[in-house]
């Protein structure tokens, strides 16, 4: 350039060349492994890591029996738990006459709004779904030879407890969906899952019987062996260890679970085999030395995290216990809500101590509750609070202003009270629960009465402080006050308390009495889609479209065939890496 | 694919030797010399000038006298004529082919005016640099003149209305936030539109909010894959290329400094509207009545009626004026072999809402041409910017959500010696949400602070008078930190002390790209050609830490150091990113009138599935200038132009893995990885033509652009036995089409006052036609699920309930109609329509029970015509406007310069979910019932309950969100060296004094704060949500701009 110094650098070219060379050099390498999650190739190449299957299994069941969005709309629908919010469709799902004619069907569609309980039945199918996949993924593994054990052919302790645990989980998933839906696919490690589609479904009763089998082989299993089960499984930080002969009790009081809670009607709870029920019972968590199977809710699984049935029921600001039930335990309570006079009373009148007199809290007015301070007759289970949560405007029929307190350490933070922050033991399964479905199993199944009595005296007169039962008041007094404990007992249970009300046919017409398999579900299996309850669909007159159901002309996107053996495949493959 | 096998470092040592073989040094012995002077049409000499011989190495830039001297040394160039060019910003070029010969010879240009910038060039998506004129294919560009009258807030803001096909829209207004822009229709049904940036060569990932719009010199910007397929498989979205200041334009031995300082206001125009009235019962005196436990009583009518007995005013202790200032000082120099532009500017802006500091943010900028030999250039850039902002939570949570729950006769303003502000809000019987939003602003403290740093640099050297090589290396970074600390005994709304709470994030991301290119250019005759090869690498790393404590423990230290251990979680994430690219474009001009181009790009990712790991992308385009044909009276230029190319769109890093879940004492089984999945695929054709008449005063450009994007990212559900929940899967197809005009007119053009004349407008619908998937409605946050995907839907759509506002529709519902007989439950005297249009049970009306009454249908019937599934879900809205057009004139009265931008969208639906959620609280102004006749009133549940709708959405509040919004307003004066001399500032070159307005004012029916208003999730574009956002707010400022 003319009037432009030239710079001087005779190795300008080869310089360039060798910049540009560098330059490129960075780009080169595409295959990049995600170090933000593990996948199956890292997480399952050593044993050690295909077992954490069977711990996260254990958080999905605890995360799924506590579900928001299914559970919060059961419990409200047994009249048990209630609120005006809208949150997971308790209000839709609780209310009479406002959104429905009657109790609000299930809202089976993949395109539902929430507030209509769009999502209400697919959480709870997809979570013991899961729970069944990571089991089946173990016992496949351990049929095809994996070891857990330094040396199988030497000991193999610790590949049978992790066989046992599968297979309780195979139980505990169907059993889940067993007692929720009309039907499920009771698939193994056996089963061949090529053709997902081509599953045909099993019946509720094909999966509760499957249930009891799966855990009755886990029960024979759990006895071959003397093992512990890792703290951590049942919560990281204080997590409890459990012995194999504890698991086993536990098994029994699932098994007993799963055939007492499961009819829909009066008429099936008839059919129940009571007698199996009371002997199942008889070998659960509250014989020889009583335990409750407690899961333990840290940080990061607290306020709705995990058990939310739990976080939500106890929440003063939340969720309130519903007149219903509000009645029952106390005197001076009325059901429905007393519009007129503004409500029910505090403090409470009950002989009951685990209503107590209503007062709750450090101070008066806790919280701007209107609470009365704690007195020397508060109860354990419930409070009063004055302050009804939601305007008349929200609706009358969601008001209550009895409090369910027990699990209030699993509340939002406790509500504020000192030395509670929503974390802690969460008990899944009581003692109080095996007692008292033994005690049922026994006044319907032929049994002792005054053995039933003294079950229930447990509860009653334990923790309630009630007068002791002798077994001498007669069947139908004795199931009353069986129901009683039940009604408290069960609470915060999960949907304990909606199998509950459902088998004693105590539910509000028009309630469903299951769940039927969910829309999304039913989409991608290309099949026809079906509901339970409301107007037209009474609560489980509708038999189910399912395997019967015509489909669809919608191709899915990829197979679920092809998705299905490319997973397989990969499994296979790290089955044999470890051989 | 033989580049893969070839490996990136031995394809760079191929280019390397390739260049040093063919290098070489030119011959010449007797030297031409071109001397001459380059002035305007109207004899304004042109300091800074480009001259330059065509299709050789030699150019020139004239000095402030506007004259040029040029050697071409004998045998540098084929033959003994030449093409010589002269350009100058704003005017048309200037071409004369002379014979050279020994010796000196004179060559003068006399450069035409230019005002529409018709005969600018563009580099963006071509091979070279082109002439506007001679694409084929649309281009948009906005200038330095444009931008500099309203510097937009960031670099990207000043697009706003001034380009066709372009839109621009706020996630949130906060100070400081990023803008979404939609280049015409949407290319993605799941993910965000945003197109591919590059800033100075630097293809940046971070956004371009850190980037002062004053350093801009023009952004060119391409809109979809007909022209973008250059930049492959992330550009279907199209391409916003942004050319900062380098002092190019400056005459030769110029020094320009420049300082520029903008000061004003920022204020709300708009007011949130609350209901005045209440329906709790009073006594005589207005004060409540109370139960015995001290509750509230309401009414038995329910009807809020009752005015407040004091009223506070919440918006106006919240909305308040906030500072906005900007300084901003460049220097920049053209001297010999370099020119150079640096840059510094520190700007504010406080916003509107009280109580935060606002968006502060200082940036560096310097840019270098060096000229290292005759056929060697370099360029360097580099940024810095650092930037702090003192924000407030968004959404749910925001200050306007505790606003809007606040009931007006609770005084916010309360002093309180520990907070600032009473932060106890008494429980006004309504629902638990309300909380005093100056308390929360006072104490818990949200800033981001991050730090961006940018470098390019690029050799370009002419091998051969007809092939160069450039080599390009550019790094971009940035680094945040995210902290949201609320103090340990911070009450809740009832006043219990919390623990506190403490989140801090932090992001440190980098990328490079770089590459190497080959360009040839040849003549035969009238055929011209340029033909370039190219590689180009791009490497991202991510990382981010998360660390969140749910409970602190200790007061008044706000770190982890005084957390409670056991609430502390912490997370990590790392993401890597590779690619490879590789391309071949050639472009043929014949004859300057029909222009052919054609490419095809071959791209490699990490982010592809292991076994879709390359695609491929192409491009065919031509042009034909009609006019270089038949003359056409009264047309200067008519072009007609089509193009065809596809462009991708790259899945997310986490899309094609398999992703297990670890929990707290185990593996969950979450998605199940890809190995296939591959880049959505966008295919566009676009035809248009442009035509220049009335001596090129007016320019008027159309597009037609239809685009079909196939193999969406979609995350697709799956069989429950799989485990595995999901799987992101290439499915589904979105067709868009899209129509742009474009009217430049130079109305008035006289010697001393001009106006000038932008129009733009464009009209998109975009429709989804491949859906192998359940419908979907979809949310965010807990907005209502509102938005649609299903086949044969419109993207954009919103689905939810109706409210019967006809007797008829209500038995579209078969249950309700095998009820309609006389006496049963739905006959049709069971219904009536109310005061407000709607349908309600006769039996409820009036009662504290009435309420409107949902649409139900039948779905689906079986055979026999019986219904099989009833649905109350139906098309309520469309987010998609009928058509957009804004109105830019720019008025000139000697030195006297008035500018506006007026921006008008017609007919897009918008949902306001801020007023929805108010509804449940009896705080919605359509629940005052005050000043109603009785007969019309309505009790709190119709509102409360019926259209509240537990949050799910209804049309009910579905607004019209058509607007006309003065965006900008400028008017300046501007005092030359003569003016100035004569009041003793001669040592300024020019002081320009001016006013400046945005968002002045809008005219809208819509019934929340601004219309221009956008979820704060998921596609902007899509989910036209009011939700509780900062808003759009005004500015008025005034500038100082002085130059010497």
């Amino acid at each position: 350039m003319n009037s432009k110094r030239e710079f001087s650098m005779p190795r300008l070219p080869s310089l360039t060349a060798a910049l540009v060379a560098a330059l490129l050099a960075g780009g080169c390498e595409l295959d990049v492994e995600n170090p933000n999650a593990p996948d199956a190739q890292r997480a399952f190449v050593d044993p050690s890591g295909l077992a954490q299957l069977l711990g996260g299994a254990f958080r999905t069941w605890v995360e799924t029996r506590g579900d928001y969005y299914g559970g919060l709309p059961l419990v409200a629908m047994a009249d048990n738990y209630t609120a005006s919010w809208n949150n997971a469709a308790i209000r839709f799902y609780s209310s009479v006459g406002s959104d429905c004619p009657q109790r609000c069907g299930w809202t089976n569609s993949a395109t539902a709004p929430e507030a209509a309980g769009g999502p209400s039945i697919e959480f709870l199918w997809y979570g013991y779904n899961s729970v069944l996949s990571s089991a089946n993924d173990v016992l496949a593994a351990i049929d095809g030879g994996l070891c857990f054990d330094d040396d199988c052919a030497a000991d193999n302790t610790l590949t049978s407890r992790n066989k046992a645990i599968a297979k309780m989980l195979q139980g505990m998933a169907y059993s889940g969906i067993a007692l929720l839906y009309d039907q499920g696919f009771a698939v193994d490690e056996t089963t061949d899952l090529s053709d997902p589609t081509a599953l045909a479904f099993n019946t509720r009763t094909e999966m509760r019987d499957a249930a009891v089998a799966k855990f009755e082989d886990a029960w024979t299993e759990a006895g071959l062996k003397t093992w512990s089960t890792p703290s951590e499984w049942m919560g990281v930080g204080a997590g409890k260890s459990y012995t194999n002969q504890q698991v086993r009790r536990l098994i029994r009081t699932m098994q007993a679970e799963a055939l007492a809670l499961w009819p829909r009607n009066a008429a099936e709870n008839g059919g129940v085999a009571w007698a199996q029920v009371a002997t199942f019972a008889s070998e659960g968590i509250s014989t020889g030395a009583a335990f409750d199977w407690e899961f333990y809710i840290d940080v990061g699984g607290r306020e709705c995290g995990l058990d939310c049935i739990k976080t939500w029921g106890n929440s003063v600001g939340t969720m309130r216990v519903d007149t219903r039930v509000a009645a029952l335990v106390t005197t001076n309570h009325v059901d429905p809500w007393p519009e007129a006079a503004g409500g029910n009373p505090c403090p409470t009148v009950s002989a009951d101590r685990r209503v107590g007199d209503g007062s709750w809290g450090p101070s008066d007015d806790f919280n701007g509750y209107g609470t009365l301070a704690k007195t020397a007759n508060a109860g354990t289970d419930f409070a009063c609070s004055e302050v009804a949560i939601f305007p008349a405007a929200r609706g009358q029929y969601h008001q209550s202003n009895l409090q369910h307190v027990r699990y209030n350490h699993l509340a939002y933070r406790g509500e504020n009270l000192p030395g509670f922050d929503g974390t802690g033991q969460d008990p899944f399964y009581t003692r109080e629960m095996n007692d008292l479905l033994w005690a049922e199993g026994l006044l319907r199944g032929g049994g002792s009465a005054a053995q039933a009595a003294g079950l229930i005296n447990n509860s009653r007169v334990g923790r309630g402080g009630l007068s002791t039962l002798t077994g001498g008041e007669g069947q139908a007094a004795l199931l009353a006050a069986l129901q009683y404990e039940q009604e408290i007992e069960f609470m915060g249970q999960g949907p304990t308390p909606f199998f509950n009300r459902r088998r004693v046919d105590g539910l509000i017409a028009g309630t469903p009495r299951h769940m039927p398999v969910p829309a999304k579900e039913l989409d991608v299996l290309v099949r026809e889609i079906y509901t339970f309850g409301g107007a037209g669909k009474p609560d489980m007159s509708v038999v189910a479209g399912g395997t019967n159901g015509t489909t669809s002309k919608r191709t899915s996107v990829q197979s679920v065939r092809e998705i299905w053996e490319g997973y397989r495949a990969r499994l296979g493959q790290l089955s044999s890496m470890r051989n | 694919m033989r580049f893969q096998r070839l490996g990136p470092l031995r394809v760079g040592w191929v280019v390397g030797v390739v260049a040093v073989s063919i290098a070489g040094p030119l011959p010449g012995q007797q030297a031409a010399v071109i001397s001459g002077r380059v002035t305007s049409d109207r004899g304004e000499v042109l300091g800074g000038a480009s001259v330059v011989v065509v299709s050789t190495n030699f150019s020139v830039t004239t000095a402030a006298d506007g004259t040029f001297r040029l050697t071409i040394p004998a045998g540098a160039v084929r033959g003994p004529q030449v093409t010589v060019t002269a350009r100058y910003i704003g005017h048309r070029p200037g071409i004369q082919r002379v014979t050279l010969g020994p010796g000196t010879m004179q060559l003068n240009f006399q450069l035409d005016a230019d005002p529409l910038r018709l005969d600018e060039v563009i580099v963006t998506g071509t091979a070279e640099a082109t002439e506007a004129k001679k694409l084929s294919f649309a281009v948009a560009k906005v200038t330095d003149v444009q931008l500099r009258e309203v510097p937009g807030v960031n670099a990207l803001v000043a697009i706003q209305g001034k380009v066709a096909g372009a839109r621009l829209v706020p996630a949130s207004a906060q100070p400081g936030g990023e803008v979404a822009i939609r280049l015409r229709g949407s290319t993605s049904i799941g993910g965000r539109q945003d197109p591919l940036y590059i800033v100075d060569g630097v293809i940046t990932r971070f956004g371009l909010a850190d980037i002062s719009a004053e350093d801009v010199e023009r952004i060119e910007i391409i809109k979809g894959a007909a022209a973008s397929s250059l930049y492959g498989s992330d550009a279907a979205n199209g391409v916003v290329q942004v050319f900062t200041k380098r002092g190019r334009g400056l005459a030769e031995g110029e020094l320009r400094v420049s300082a520029r300082f903008e000061g004003g206001v920022n204020n709300m125009p708009r007011r949130m509207e609350f209901s005045r009235s209440h329906a709790w019962q009073v006594d005589a005196n207005g004060d409540y009545l109370l139960s015995a436990s001290g509750a509230r009583q309401i009414e038995l009518d329910q009807i809020a009626d009752n005015p407040f007995g004091v009223y506070f005013d919440p918006w106006s202790a919240l909305v308040k004026s906030g500072q906005f200032w900007t300084g901003y000082f460049s220097i920049g120099q053209r001297r010999g072999s370099t020119n150079f532009n640096a840059s510094f500017q520190n700007t504010r802006n406080k916003g509107v809402i009280y109580g935060l500091d606002g968006y502060s943010r200082q940036n560096f900028r310097l840019n270098l041409d060096q000229q290292l030999r005759s056929n060697l250039d370099a360029s360097f850039g580099a940024f810095y910017g650092t930037s702090t902002n003192g924000r407030a939570a968004e959404g749910s949570g925001s200050p306007f959500f505790g606003l809007m729950f606040v009931q007006p006769d609770v005084n916010l303003t309360v002093p309180d010696p520990d907070w600032g502000f009473q932060c106890t809000v008494p429980l006004s019987g309504d629902v638990a949400n309300d909380f005093n939003p100056l308390c929360e602003l006072e104490n818990r403290k949200i800033t981001q602070d991050r730090n961006r740093f940018s470098g390019s640099s690029r050799v370009r050297w002419r091998l051969l008078d007809w092939l160069s090589a450039e080599g390009s290396f550019a790094y971009d970074q940035e680094g945040e930190t995210f902290k949201d600390a609320t103090p340990f005994g911070f009450p809740t709304s009832s006043g219990t002390p919390t623990q506190g709470s403490l989140v801090r994030q932090s992001l440190n991301n980098w990328q490079y790209n770089s590459g190497a290119t080959l360009t040839g250019s040849w003549s035969f005759g009238s055929i011209a050609n340029i033909t370039k090869v190219a590689a180009v690498f791009e490497s991202q790393e991510n990382t981010a830490l998360a660390d969140t404590a749910g409970t602190l423990i200790v007061a008044r230290v706000p770190e982890f150091a005084g957390a409670d251990p056991s609430s502390i979680r912490v997370g990590s994430r790392e993401e890597r990113i590779r690619n490879q690219n590789f391309f071949a474009i050639t472009t043929f001009d014949i004859k300057d009138r029909y222009i052919m181009d054609a490419l095809v790009r071959r791209d490699g990712s990490s982010l592809f599935g292991p076994q879709s790991r390359w695609a491929t992308y192409f491009r065919v385009s031509g042009a034909w200038r009609v006019t270089e044909d038949f003359n056409l009276p009264g047309v200067d230029e008519l072009r007609f132009r089509g193009s065809y190319g596809t462009a991708g769109l790259r899945p997310t890093f986490d899309d094609q893995y398999e992703i297990l879940n670890v929990t707290s004492g185990g593996f969950t089984k979450e998605v199940l990885g890809n190995p296939l999945l591959k880049p959505a695929r966008s295919a566009e054709l676009e035809v248009g033509a442009n035509l220049e008449f009335g001596d090129s005063r007016f320019n008027l450009e159309y597009t037609y652009a239809e685009k079909k994007t196939r193999d969406q990212i979609l995350l697709v559900d799956l069989p429950s036995v799989a485990g595995f929940k999901q799987q992101w899967q290439n499915t589904g197809a979105l067709q868009s089409r899209t129509h742009e005009a474009t009217l430049g007119a130079r109305v008035i053009d006289g010697r001393n006052t001009t106006l000038t004349l932008n129009i733009v407008g464009d009209r998109t619908r975009q429709l989804i036609t491949e859906w192998n998937l359940p419908e979907r409605l979809y949310s965010f946050n807990n907005m209502p699920a509102a938005f649609f995907l299903g086949r044969n839907s419109n993207l954009g759509v919103l689905y939810g309930n109706r409210w019967i506002r006809n007797i008829d529709d209500l038995y579209d519902d078969p249950d309700k109609l095998a009820a309609s007989g006389a006496g049963q439950t739905w006959s049709r005297d069971s219904v009536r329509i109310n005061e407000d249009g709607y349908v309600v049970r006769t039996d409820q009306y009036g009662t504290i029970d009435e309420k409107a009454i949902k649409y139900t249908f039948c779905k689906r019937q079986d055979a026999g015509g019986n219904c099989l599934e009833t649905s109350q879900i139906v098309q309520i809205g469309d987010a998609n406007p009928d058509f957009n057009l804004s109105f830019g004139t720019t008025l000139t009265f000697h030195r006297l310069v008035v500018n506006t931008l007026l921006d008008w969208s017609k007919g897009a639906d918008l949902y306001n979910g801020t007023r929805q959620w108010a509804f449940q609280a009896t705080r919605d102004r359509a629940q005052d019932q005050a000043g109603k006749a009785d007969a019309d009133k309505k009790p709190l549940a119709y509102y409360a309950v019926g259209f509240y709708n537990g949050l799910d959405p209804s049309d009910y509040f579905i607004e019209n969100g058509t607007y006309a919004k003065l965006k900008e307003l400028s008017v300046n004066y501007t005092f030359v060296r003569d003016q100035l001399r004569k009041v003793g500032l001669g040592g300024f070159q020019e002081l320009r004094l001016g006013i400046i307005g945005r968002n002045l004012f809008t005219i809208t029916d819509y019934s929340g704060l601004d219309p221009e208003v956008s979820g704060l999730f998921g596609d902007p574009f899509q989910v036209r949500m009011d939700w509780f956002q900062y808003p759009q707010f005004r500015t008025y400022t005034a500038v100082v701009e002085i130059s010497f």
